[in-house]
């Protein structure tokens, strides 16, 4: 069974069509990359899976997250399923920390939902231990030094892990990461990327990765929808669309990452 | 299956809201211009009866002097309107200037031009007013305006302070200083322009404060002496009736609440249609 | 002669480090430099020593042969007229309650050149790709690429000899940011383009020459084809692995 499925799936805005009959699937440890550029809609989807879409926007057709609907499903009966089914990281990681809660306590409160919704409530001192360990995970040096900080005393990169941290603390099915690197160093991407894959690989968790740019998904994911304005015009695997793109849009899209890629190799 | 999450609450449409505006202010601007020319009584005369119920003689009734409040609504909307125009230009020319001041300011001036507005926006507005008409030797409407004005600045220049600020960070600001503007040009160009919508909600906010304001000062003996019938004056001098004859409070009181209200909308109207970023696309 | 000469300029001695460390830099007319840098790198303060909005600790600065010196009323006028900035964020680089017209005409203006002004912003406006009509409309009316075709519109139109452009294309879809970029090679032939950015992908389609700036310092200068194919400084090579490549690794096929 699929742990996330769409079927025709659009989203509206008073009578604007924003996403048109979208339809994808993804099974346990599989991973899917959603590309698209500005406008293209990619990220109301990730929202619309989770049922975050903000007020104002309609949603019609089936998400079936877990097996359970989503769509015109009240709040109150997703809030289990969010965290534990699905957790998203988002692009600004300064904007989705608390800037006036240092990163330790705002990483132990997801740990002791968590542990609660599982009938073992932690002690203060195994969430403390929980809490570091998380650190210790996404690869933060230092993690009591870290745990103690504000999010501001942090570098981009290192609020990024602290979010990833915070989304994997319900040991969610489901990990979305919508255009995670986007506002991080071209470095620090190619660290979070590789923490991102060797976290999904290590928990079998499923990824919908969210972006705007092919080369950053290449070897993140194995499957890709490429959106435009809010329609699917190609989906397959990463390898056979990145050797054979059939709709000219993705063409385009091959065709501008293509002229850095070679820009780089030297042949201007 | 499908559901709407949720929509938008429905805003009226703009012109609409310019009309209601401009109708509310216009009847005030033209019952206080006629009241200049033309009055139906003596205002301080002793016309009728004391407490009488509206007829077509005394259209609203009269007040326990026997005095015809029709002809005290009508002077009235005039003092209002000097009152709250008068009063909210001042505050608004003290206070943008200190406000744009001290957001240009170093950070030592700006940390105390900053410290010092908190301090005095701490003091309520009235207090405020009635120490500035104290030191002034006689109560008059005018020394109130400059009183009221004086207490608003402090508001004033704390909101501008924070949205030129805002503004000063942009990227278009530094692009007018590479393209060789001055500074007072880029305060003219680009830095009011830019404030001007938040403000201008302010100042029809303001307005209603000042002429509330004005009331109780005149309660207090230091607003308009008479025969400067304001409101304020009228809703105090009908407090001890108001079970008795209730139109002597409900009159005085409609008119100030409408003519609030009228600015707020007039303010919210003029803004959306000289707002580029609001017009249809 | 150098257009511009950086002549060992420092900047914020006073924090624990310095936000830039003697750095030099020769930017020849006609030529097309990349600078780049991630965040911390000090190239964002480096560009506004160059714009003469700020003035380096230590170290000088030359504009065509004269000194920047931002109190010289008489130089800067003539400064401005032949530097210009473009900026990342073409959201906030466009004053919103202004119309394009007085947008890209504030220069001619401010700087009070003579000529025809409307004939001008409309000639710049052709040269960036924009139809003359988009002179009486307002920013918000047109995306982020056109946002920024119309800021680069308002740093040519008085005709610098230098243009500074701030991540100029780093805000922008991909798609987009190859038109843009295009853009900027042909403005480059009659001009000179310091371009800032922390992505050395478009540095290296776009730029003759590449200056790799880490922590406030020069670490890696020179002829970009030749510093790309021969990395010689660990960060240099670390840049370079850590960009994403279209390339598919052989594990996830």
């Amino acid at each position: 069974m699929s742990l996330l499925s769409i079927e025709n799936l659009s989203i509206h805005a008073g009578g604007k069509p924003l996403v048109a009959g979208l339809s994808f699937a993804l099974a346990q440890g599989e991973r899917l990359g959603l590309i698209g550029e500005s406008g293209s809609g990619k990220s109301l989807t990730a929202l619309a899976a989770t049922g975050l879409l903000p007020a104002g926007l309609t949603a019609s057709g089936s998400v079936l997250l877990k097996g359970q609907q989503v769509i015109g499903t009240p709040d109150r009966q997703l809030d289990g399923l969010r965290g534990t089914a699905a957790a998203i990281v988002f692009q600004e990681p300064l904007t989705a920390l608390d800037p006036l809660m240092r990163v330790g306590k705002q990483l132990a409160e997801p740990l002791a939902r968590r542990a609660r919704r599982d009938g073992r409530p932690l002690s203060p001192r195994a969430l403390d231990a929980a809490m570091l360990e998380a650190l210790a995970e996404v690869a933060l040096p230092d993690p009591p030094r870290i745990a103690r900080a504000y999010p501001h005393e942090l570098s981009g990169g290192q609020r990024q892990r602290i979010a990833i941290a915070m989304a994997l603390a319900c040991r969610p099915d489901l990990l979305i990461a919508d255009e995670p690197t986007t506002a991080l160093d071209v470095t620090t991407q190619a660290e979070i990327l590789t923490l991102i894959d060797r976290l999904v690989r290590e928990k079998d968790m499923a990824l919908l990765f969210i972006s705007h740019d092919l080369p950053v998904v290449a070897n993140t994911v194995s499957h890709v929808v490429v959106l435009r304005q809010g329609e699917a015009v190609e989906a397959g695997p990463v390898a056979e669309v990145f050797a054979r793109p059939r709709h000219d849009y993705t063409k385009s899209l091959f065709a501008a990452a293509q002229r850095f890629d070679t820009a780089l190799e030297g042949g201007q | 299956m499908s559901t709407t999450i949720a929509s938008a609450p429905a805003r009226p449409p703009r012109s609409l809201i310019l009309w209601a505006g401009l109708i509310l202010v216009g009847l005030h601007v033209a019952t206080g211009l006629l009241s200049l020319v033309w009055l139906p009584y003596e205002p301080t005369g002793m016309v009728g009866m004391r407490l009488e119920g509206p007829s077509l003689v005394h259209w609203i009734g009269t007040d326990r002097l026997g005095r015809d409040l029709f002809t005290q609504l009508m002077i009235g909307s005039r003092i209002a309107l000097v009152v709250g125009i008068g009063a909210v230009a001042i505050g608004a020319a003290i206070g943008v200037t200190l406000g744009i001041l001290a957001a240009f300011a170093s950070k030592w001036l700006d940390d105390a031009l900053a410290a010092t507005l908190d301090i005095l926006i701490a003091f309520p507005t009235l207090l405020i007013a009635m120490l500035v008409v104290a030191a002034s030797d006689t109560a008059s409407l005018w020394s109130a305006i400059v009183a009221l004005g004086i207490a608003l600045s402090a508001i004033v220049a704390r909101l501008t302070r924070i949205l030129a600020k805002r503004v000063l960070v942009m990227d278009y600001i530094t692009a007018a200083r590479t393209s060789g503007s001055s500074w007072p040009k880029i305060v003219a160009i680009h830095i009011l322009p830019n404030i001007w919508p938040t403000l201008s909600v302010n100042f029809a906010l303001q307005f209603g404060l000042a002429v509330i304001a004005e009331a109780s000062l005149s309660y207090l003996g230091l607003g308009a002496p008479p025969p400067n019938a304001s409101w304020g004056r009228m809703l105090q001098e009908a407090q001890g009736t108001v079970y008795t004859a209730p139109l002597g409070a409900i009159a005085p009181g409609l008119a100030l609440v409408s003519l609030a209200i009228g600015v707020n909308l007039l303010a919210d109207g003029l803004r959306d249609s000289i707002d580029p970023t609001r017009r249809a696309r | 002669m150098s257009l511009v000469a950086v002549d060992k300029v420092s900047f914020g001695y006073t924090a624990s480090r310095p936000i830039l460390d003697a750095v030099s830099l020769d930017i020849a007319p006609g030529d097309t430099i990349g600078l780049v840098g991630e965040s911390g790198s000090g190239k964002t303060t480096l560009l506004r020593l160059l714009l003469g909005l700020a003035t380096p600790d230590s170290g000088t600065i030359h504009f065509d042969g004269s000194p920047l010196d931002p109190r010289n009323g008489a130089f800067m006028r003539q400064f401005r007229r032949q530097a210009q900035v473009v900026f990342q964020d073409p959201y906030s680089s466009l004053d919103p309650r202004q119309t394009i017209f007085s947008i890209i005409a504030e220069p001619l203006r401010s700087l009070r050149l003579a000529g025809d002004h409307a004939a001008m912003v409309a000639q710049a406006l052709e040269a960036v790709g924009l139809t003359p009509d988009a002179a009486t409309r307002y920013p918000h009316q047109f995306s982020g690429g056109q946002r920024q075709r119309i800021a680069i519109a308002r740093a040519i139109v008085p005709g610098p000899r230098l243009l500074l452009a701030d991540e100029a294309v780093s805000a922008l879809d991909l798609t987009t940011k190859v038109r843009v970029v295009e853009l900027l090679a042909r403005l480059s032939a009659s001009m000179s383009l310091l371009f800032v950015s922390h992505d050395i992908g478009v540095v290296a389609a776009l730029c003759r020459r590449i200056v790799i700036l880490e922590q406030g310092r020069i670490v890696e200068a020179g002829d970009t084809a030749t510093v790309l194919a021969n990395p010689r400084h660990p960060y240099t090579q670390r840049l370079l692995a850590s960009v994403p490549r279209l390339t598919l690794n052989e594990a996830s096929t």
